[in-house]
């Protein structure tokens, strides 16, 4: 039996707790609404003694990440948290993450570039820069998520870095009923980082040369580890259900109400909610309507998509997504 | 003397530097005096032609040297190693300019970085264009000597008196012509910054570089001294707040000794001579009053 408590909380709060509980051993950020109160609470966290980590409290992002490159080389697990403007001003460090292989956990509530409120023009603008990128629907599932994240990108087939993302203020802000899973049980599912490489550690004897391949071999490396981590993310789905009992779709895709639909609405993070709500009324009306939540925006699973599609035989799917590129008629 | 020769070496020749290149004796000088038990970053800049070296050289972008190191201390904290040193090597452009606010956040955090900047007075490796450390009036390929406007036309700043404010353990600056000068330094910046943990050691070498300055390389030395007995170049440390000037020649040489020797001032009109010999002067007595006073 799992021991959990049950708290009222928000998705920020959440988003702490969890990397409380990955027992993250060096911590960089800076404040940013809606990120700010993930920065706060960790700060608290470390003052208290409740959590034994470095804490870098950086002058801005782009040496929030450049911090988190340096810590990251030494083999220990690293956090952080940014959005909008923030993540964006990390652009070019955040870019290199991936090129170090390690598997730093980014929670990201997304927020628009021209207001505070939630749309995805800063975690689309990063879609390239090689991070797997986890939409959530919820606080539990933001909880749930950080925990994953870790276990997912310290996976020696991955090795890649990982953002959370979930909605500025609807799931950051908004309090909402999150089971807290116990210190022993996390252990249990997630054990301490072990690198495949340490980049830098000045105990070992032998100088050992880091060297990554040329370009276009790196680029074939991280397609590599991105496609094995659509397994890997289902597994840790799976693995997360044993233990807790919570599981989200298989990890990549979460399908509601689409046997036998004709449509399906596509459709990410919280809005899924409100989704869901008008799929019951349109069934009720007997319309065969169903849902798609995407969680995992990178790896994008294509053949997820069409898996379900050739099983339950929808003829078509529309998007519903917070996010505009102008000039091409669609986001 | 017996001193400047390190029997264990952590940097491995040859460079990729040009000819009569003074910062890889930075580079050489620095990290052979902290020895196998160092961790350095170099941000973009000719540092990154420094050679091969015996130690992890941790991951850096240009504008981010002294935050990379910051991330770098705190995992090797976190990994269990208490006792390395951190080092980062930058140019100007690195320091003066782009790395400005990284490193001054990572000062003001105490962070235990040896932070050295080799100051070669422009953007060398990119093509010799303008730094906030390029003197006024100096010839670079983005302050060219045009019929309107010759050269730079702004005062440079000055970067350790910016660090200073800092509060941090030890601020010098150095030469590479008294290459056991440098190296002391480097060894007290062990000391305050690694083993005492008293926060960010701050040292800035005169990079005297023949590819930007338009000299032949085998006068590297010669306009390394002659930038320091002209007071181009004062050499001074302070010690947790004490002053210090290490090289205080009796009277200063002409200006004009160091100037003419470089093809960067061969436009400059015996006026703007006299000009900044006027400014490095004047900055020279307030040294002078300084080291009077020891603070
Ligand atoms: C963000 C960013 N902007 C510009 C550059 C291009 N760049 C690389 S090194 C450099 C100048 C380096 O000058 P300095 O720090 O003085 O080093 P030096 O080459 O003189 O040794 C520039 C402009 C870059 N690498 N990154
Ligand atoms: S340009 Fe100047 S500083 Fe750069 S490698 Fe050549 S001599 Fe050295
Ligand atoms: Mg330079």
């Amino acid at each position: 039996m799992v021991k959990e408590k049950v708290e009222f909380i928000t998705g920020n709060d959440a988003v702490a707790y969890a990397v409380k509980l990955a027992r993250v051993k060096v911590i960089a950020a800076y404040p940013i609404t809606p990120q700010s109160p993930v920065t706060e609470k960790l700060s608290e966290y470390v003052a208290n003694g409740e959590l034994d980590a470095e804490f870098i409290k950086v002058e801005g992002e782009h040496s929030c990440l450049a911090a988190m490159r340096g810590a990251g080389v030494c083999g220990v697990r690293t956090f952080t948290a940014t959005c909008g403007p923030g993540l964006m001003y990390a652009h070019e460090n955040l870019e290199c993450v991936h090129r170090d292989r390690t598997p730093l956990v980014i929670a990201v509530p997304n927020r628009s570039y021209s207001s505070l409120f939630p749309d995805y023009t800063d975690s689309m603008c990063e879609a390239t820069t090689g991070f797997i990128q986890l939409f959530v629907e919820s606080a539990q599932e933001a909880l749930d998520t950080t925990l994953q994240g870790f276990r997912i990108a310290e996976d020696h087939r991955v090795l890649m870095p990982l953002m959370v993302l979930y909605d500025g203020y609807v799931t950051s802000h908004t309090g909402a009923t999150v089971r807290l899973p116990s210190q022993e049980d996390v252990d249990k599912f997630l054990p301490p980082f072990k690198p495949y490489v340490v980049r830098v550690d000045p105990s070992r004897s032998e100088y050992i040369q880091w060297e990554r391949p040329g370009v276009p071999l790196q680029e074939m490396e991280h397609e590599m580890a991105m496609t094995n981590a659509k397994e890997v993310i289902k597994e840790a789905n799976e693995e997360y259900a044993k233990i807790f009992g919570r599981s989200y779709g298989d990890g990549l895709v979460e399908p509601y109400r689409v046997e036998d639909a004709d449509v399906v609405l596509v459709t990410m993070a919280s809005m899924t909610g409100t989704a869901r709500q008008v799929v019951d009324a349109l069934r009720e009306k007997g319309k065969n309507v169903g849902l798609l939540r995407l969680r995992s925006f990178r790896p994008f699973p294509a053949e997820t998509f069409q898996e379900l599609q050739k099983k339950y035989g929808f003829r078509a799917m529309g998007v519903c997504e917070r996010d505009v590129t102008h000039g091409c008629n669609y986001g | 003397m017996s001193d400047i020769v390190t029997t264990e070496r952590v940097t491995i020749p040859p460079t990729g530097a040009c000819q009569g290149c003074a910062m890889v004796l930075i580079a050489r000088h620095t990290l052979d005096t902290l020895g196998r038990n160092s961790v350095v970053t170099i941000p973009a800049s000719c540092g990154a032609w420094s050679g091969a070296m015996l130690i992890d050289r941790g991951p850096t972008q240009f504008p981010s040297a002294a935050a990379a190191a910051s991330g770098i201390a705190a995992g090797l904290r976190a990994a269990g190693h208490k006792n390395t040193n951190v080092v980062v090597i930058a140019g100007d452009g690195g320091t003066y300019d782009i790395g400005l606010q990284a490193l001054s956040g990572a000062a003001e955090r105490g962070e235990r970085i040896i932070y050295v900047c080799q100051n070669n007075q422009a953007y060398m490796n990119t093509g010799i264009q303008r730094s906030g450390a390029t003197p006024r009036w100096a010839w670079t390929t983005t302050t060219p000597v045009g019929s309107v406007q010759k050269g730079k036309l702004v005062w440079p700043k000055s970067v350790p008196e910016i660090m200073e404010a800092h509060h941090i353990p030890l601020v010098a600056t150095a030469s590479i012509h008294n290459i056991p000068d440098l190296k002391r330094k480097v060894k007290l910046a062990q000391r305050l910054t690694t083993e005492e943990g008293k926060g960010l050691s701050y040292i800035e070498v005169l990079n005297t570089c023949p590819t930007g300055w338009r000299y032949p390389p085998e006068k590297m030395i010669t306009l390394a001294r002659l930038a320091v007995e002209t007071g181009f170049w004062p050499v001074y440390e302070i010690v947790e707040g004490k002053f210090k000037l290490n090289m205080k020649p009796r009277k200063l040489k002409p200006l004009k000794e160091f100037i003419k020797l470089q093809g960067r001032f061969r436009h400059l009109t015996d006026e703007q001579i006299a000009e900044t010999e006027k400014w490095v002067h004047a900055r020279w007595q307030r040294l002078l009053e300084r080291d009077e006073r020891g603070y």
